[in-house]
């Protein structure tokens, strides 16, 4: 049936609308972190999408999606690092001040984020309602002769 | 006897209703695409016309049916429709910088209106159903 598709694809949506708002999260967690484990500041990061087939659905689905390059589904390719340079404050006084007074901090625009995350939030959102109506109609069709 | 409920169970409107019901599925899987797919760099939106698919699925009138040498046998309308591959749409033009070209919007209004379809099909076909069970019942 190809409910169970629909059913793959959304849940591919949210997974990665979730990955996104985690790495917006991360991102706001640490818009003044200037000490990581790789050292210096931390960098912003994003993600990259990619349209790919379910692989939830059966082989066949695959290799027909796959080959007519129709309902992809959704995923995270990777994560990017934000190369922008980072933030200079003045503030002699701080332990990661350089020898001018400069203070690095996190390539982080706090704006940017809740943007970000705003629009993350209703693409989820959108997948759930899909989600749902998919299981609307899953449902409404085991009542056929009911 | 046997004919009759044969007549019944397979005539044109259930198989119409059958397909237009498979379209709606089909449709509504391009709908989800899309959605899953609202943020996804270069991804076109593809949707399925509706009117179109069910004109190509619609029962050929030249179709002959498989011949029945023997009165067990099964009706041919009985086996399952092959898995027809209705047209897709895709829209190309992208007013966005990623050249993503799904609205949304649009997409969760498709979605709503052929989720209400589907279900006012799902309705017409159980009632069909309904009738026949209410002749088997003799109207008790």
């Amino acid at each position: 049936m190809d409910l169970s598709q629909s059913f793959a694809i959304s849940a591919s949506g949210l997974d990665a609308e979730k990955t996104r708002l985690h790495i917006i999260s991360n991102n706001l967690a640490n818009v003044e972190s200037t000490r990581t484990t790789e050292g210096g500041p931390y960098r912003r990061r994003d993600v990259i999408f990619r349209a790919t087939p379910t692989t939830r659905g059966s082989f066949e689905e695959a290799l027909v999606s796959n080959i007519k390059n129709t309902y992809l589904g959704v995923q995270v390719e990777k994560i990017v690092v934000d190369e922008r340079p980072f933030k200079l404050v003045f503030q002699p006084q701080h332990p990661d001040a350089n020898a001018d007074g400069y203070v690095e901090y996190p390539n982080v625009n706090a704006l940017e984020e809740m943007v970000n995350m705003m629009s993350a939030l209703r693409s989820y959102e959108a997948n759930v309602t899909a989600l749902n109506a998919t299981k609307n109609m899953a449902l409404k069709t085991l009542e056929i002769g009911r | 006897m046997n004919e009759l409920l044969g007549i019944q169970l397979n005539n044109a409107t259930t198989d119409l209703l059958s397909k237009s019901l498979d379209i709606r599925s089909q449709r509504h899987l391009a709908i989800v695409t899309n959605v899953a797919n609202q943020d996804t760099p270069e991804y076109k939106a593809t949707d399925l016309n509706f009117k179109e698919a069910l004109k190509g699925a619609a029962p050929n009138r030249e179709f002959i049916p498989m011949m029945q040498t023997n009165g067990a046998h099964f009706s041919s309308l009985l086996t399952p429709p092959s898995v027809a591959k209705y047209p897709v749409e895709i829209k190309k033009d992208s007013t966005r910088l990623d050249g993503n070209s799904v609205n949304p919007e649009q997409e969760m209004a498709k979605l709503a209106e052929n989720n209400l379809m589907y279900n006012a099909t799902v309705q017409i076909l159980s009632g069909r159903f309904n009738n026949l069970m209410s002749a088997i019942k003799e109207g008790r």
